[in-house]
């Protein structure tokens, strides 16, 4: 992987995946890249995570046990306001257009299908949170 | 009346009816006139006597000139009729007046009668049609009930029949095109509601297999979302570690690249499993017509329903 942005260090990511070896892979080659990860298992163990502390973007699988990514995403705008609003990222196996266009309406940034390419991924955190309003 | 004249100038009429010619001409016989001395004065009679010379019986005096016999009418006290005609061997004419009607009176007579008779006729002939189309009248009253009251009634079946009621009855009719009409209604009612119900039930086994065409439709689209997540994830996990392998092989001890190796291995055997199971249900599917989902793994979240245009 080519040297890190200068501003990756600056950017702290949740990882929320099921998929414990995948979310490994994640949270190791994002931390290569600089950015500051944490993991989470679930989407109740990842809206504890929001709830101490502040994250720059959030990556986020859909079919999770429990709520699913989508349903936190609702959580998420219900409780935020469009100007705290963190940049969300979804990874799924899934590619259904209705899921698409449900995620987009309730303020997803990005939509990523796994298998996902890494150096793809961490220029799209960058551009997603590059233009995150209070990022 | 009949009159005789003498052929000359001068002609004085006889009389064999003296009193009716005497009113027909407005005269009174001279019974004590004294001839004789009347000859010594030239002069017979009065002109009053003289047919030539009064002014209603002129036009029979220039008539008689004009022919030796003929006939004319005049007015003398009411219409008459002047017949004349020369005496043989005489200078004298017969001259024969009598009422006009009495001439007509058996064509009168006859034309009375044949009036009569016309206007028996005329009065026959209207009783006769005043019968008849009073008799045309009632049958057609009792016609037009005959028919009125079918009529009405298969009115009634056909406008029951419009608004769905296909069991209809026909009470019959006296008229055999009515009765007919009445029961080929009928009929028809319930051929129409036979093939209603036949609609009905068509429409009702159609929806059926499109509502279990849409439960399979529904089915296969879970299934292959199903599928995709349950081969993309062991494929993202495999993926994942070859990256990163690919990525820092060099700073990997063979342990650690052994371990990964694992992951990549163990990720296979998870798709060779789902493939396992889909070829299993796939068998499935072609011994029974159906796909068992059931037999695949599914632990995935219920995907939403809503979309966003």
């Amino acid at each position: 992987m080519s040297k890190p942005p200068a501003g990756c260090r600056n950017i702290t990511v949740l990882c929320i995946e099921d998929e414990a070896e995948l979310r490994l892979d994640l949270m190791e080659e994002l931390q290569d890249a600089g950015f500051t990860v944490m993991g989470a298992d679930s989407a109740e163990a990842g809206l504890a995570l929001l709830r101490a502390q502040t994250f720059s973007i959030i990556l986020c699988d859909i079919r999770l046990p429990g709520l699913s990514g989508l349903d936190l995403l609702k959580q998420l705008q219900q409780q935020q306001s469009n100007d705290s609003r963190v940049p969300f990222i979804v990874l799924s196996a899934y590619d259904d257009q209705a899921l698409r266009c449900s995620l987009r309406l309730h303020g997803a940034s990005a939509f990523l299908v796994k298998p996902v390419d890494y150096q793809a991924l961490i220029e799209q955190i960058l551009t997603v949170v590059s233009l995150a309003p209070d990022v | 009346m009949e009159w005789v004249c003498h052929a000359g100038g001068q002609r004085w009429p006889h009389y064999r009816n003296a009193p009716q010619a005497e009113v027909d001409l407005n005269l009174k016989e001279l019974k004590a006139h004294n001839y004789n001395g009347i000859v010594s004065a030239s002069t017979f009679k009065p002109d009053t006597f003289n047919i030539a010379k009064r002014q209603d019986t002129r036009a029979l005096s220039e008539a008689m000139q004009r022919s030796a016999e003929g006939t004319i009418d005049l007015n003398l006290n009411g219409p008459r009729m002047a017949s004349f005609a020369d005496i043989a061997g005489t200078h004298w004419k017969l001259v024969i007046v009598v009422p006009k009607s009495r001439v007509y009176a058996d064509a009168d007579y006859l034309n009375q009668r044949l009036q009569t008779v016309g206007y028996l006729m005329l009065a026959g002939l209207l009783v006769f049609y005043a019968a008849f189309f009073a008799f045309l009248y009632f049958q057609a009253k009792r016609m037009s009930k005959l028919v009125a009251a079918p009529l009405e009634e298969i009115d009634q079946v056909l406008s029951r029949i419009r608004q769905g009621d296909y069991d209809q009855s026909f009470a019959g009719s006296k008229v055999t095109e009515l009765a007919a009409l009445g029961q080929n209604l009928v009929t028809t009612g319930a051929e129409l509601g036979e093939a209603r119900d036949q609609i009905v039930r068509q429409e009702r086994i159609v929806a059926q297999a499109l509502e279990q065409q849409r439960q399979i439709n529904a089915e296969q689209t879970n299934f292959v979302r199903v599928m995709s997540h349950e081969l993309r994830t062991p494929l993202a996990v495999i993926d994942s570690a070859a990256q990163i392998i690919e990525r820092k092989a060099e700073a990997f001890s063979p342990d650690e690249l052994k371990r990964r190796a694992g992951k990549m291995r163990n990720a296979t055997k998870r798709i060779a499993a789902t493939l396992e199971n889909l070829l299993s249900g796939t068998q499935k599917y072609h011994d029974c017509g159906l796909v068992e989902a059931t037999a695949l793994p599914s632990d995935g979240p219920d995907l939403p329903s809503e979309t966003t245009p």
